[in-house]
């Protein structure tokens, strides 16, 4: 738990601040520290790629967790081939997977655990599948034991053909506020 | 019910970048997009959703420097044409009265020609001297 809260307060600064502020991130001054901000970046730039600009999303061959180690951490993929009504977690992140009691691989998302991040991170799943864009919500909600937790996620397509959304890759942070 | 949608402008039309929920988020990262010169065009379009009459109201709330630039090209183009329109059509105007005065002119000015008063005596007077031949030749047979 102990590990936990230094993780939300290590991310203090990319939720709350413009230019960043994240204590643990070494960004380099001038780049955009915000976790959402970096991983649409990346995103875009994977999409950038087909110089034919014949693919509207990239794969996740595409994705190497070397070149977004910081993000990685904090991230998650969804699949939703076969489970469209009910994606299932897939890979995640470290940090992400630390604001679960359970191990999320192979869950489906309607059984994260409530009123977490991970809950809210996933909420709007089904829009990003419906929409085909990436998506961004952030909000806040206080935690079993009462605290307040502010946090921002982001969701993006990814395609295997480069046309058809068949999964999802998210990531997410947050801080708690003390009352 | 808000969201902001972030556009940009590929292939001759807009499409959707991606969405916040966040006006201020979507406005700085299409304002980055925008700096970052990739993109012809990017704006940001506020989506509300108002459940009660169940209908989508969207309005541009953010428009890149290129978007704007050419907004205002656009703008200056029409207000020209709009002002050579206007001055044409006043030129037009003010021909079609003097030409109407002109022609109003030349139609008095035709009735009143001496060539034609004195063209309409001779044919009287040719008209009365045939009158009095006849009348006379009539005269001579009875």
């Amino acid at each position: 738990m102990d590990e936990m809260s230094t993780d939300m307060l290590s991310d203090e600064g990319e939720i709350e601040s413009e230019t960043g502020g994240d204590s643990g991130n070494d960004a380099p001054q001038g780049m955009e520290r915000r976790l959402v901000f970096r991983l649409l970046s990346h995103w875009r730039e994977l999409v950038g790629r087909d110089l034919a600009g014949e693919h509207d999303y990239p794969s996740f061959s595409e994705l190497d967790p070397e070149t977004i180690p910081d993000i990685w951490e904090h991230a998650f993929v969804l699949d939703i081939s076969g489970h469209m009504e009910d994606p299932l977690f897939r890979l995640v992140g470290p940090k992400f997977a630390a604001y679960s009691p359970i191990d999320l691989r192979n869950l489906p998302v309607s059984q994260a655990p409530r009123d977490s991040l991970v809950e809210k991170s996933v909420d709007f799943a089904q829009e990003v599948i419906s929409r085909e864009v990436p998506i961004s919500r952030g909000g806040e909600f206080l935690k079993p034991d009462g605290v307040k937790v502010l946090y921002r996620s982001i969701i993006l397509p990814m395609s295997d053909d480069g046309i058809t959304v068949s999964g999802l890759f998210g990531a997410a942070n947050c801080r708690e506020e003390t009352v | 019910m808000k969201a902001f949608e972030i556009h940009t402008y590929l292939g001759g039309r807009w499409k959707i970048d991606s969405v916040f929920d966040d006006r201020d988020l979507a406005v700085f990262e299409a304002e980055r997009m925008d700096v970052s010169g990739r993109y012809p065009g990017v704006r940001v379009v506020e989506e509300t959703f108002d459940e009660a009459s169940n209908s989508t109201t969207n309005r541009t709330i953010f428009r890149g420097a290129k978007v704007a630039k050419a907004n205002e090209e656009e703008f200056r183009k029409s207000a020209a044409v709009r002002r050579q329109v206007v001055t044409a059509r006043e030129e037009r105007k003010v021909t079609s009265v003097a030409r109407q005065r002109q022609l109003k002119r030349e139609a008095v000015q035709k009735k009143t020609s001496p060539v034609r008063l004195i063209t309409i005596l001779i044919l009287l007077a040719g008209f009365a001297g045939g009158a009095m031949f006849g009348l006379s030749y009539l005269n001579q047979m009875m």
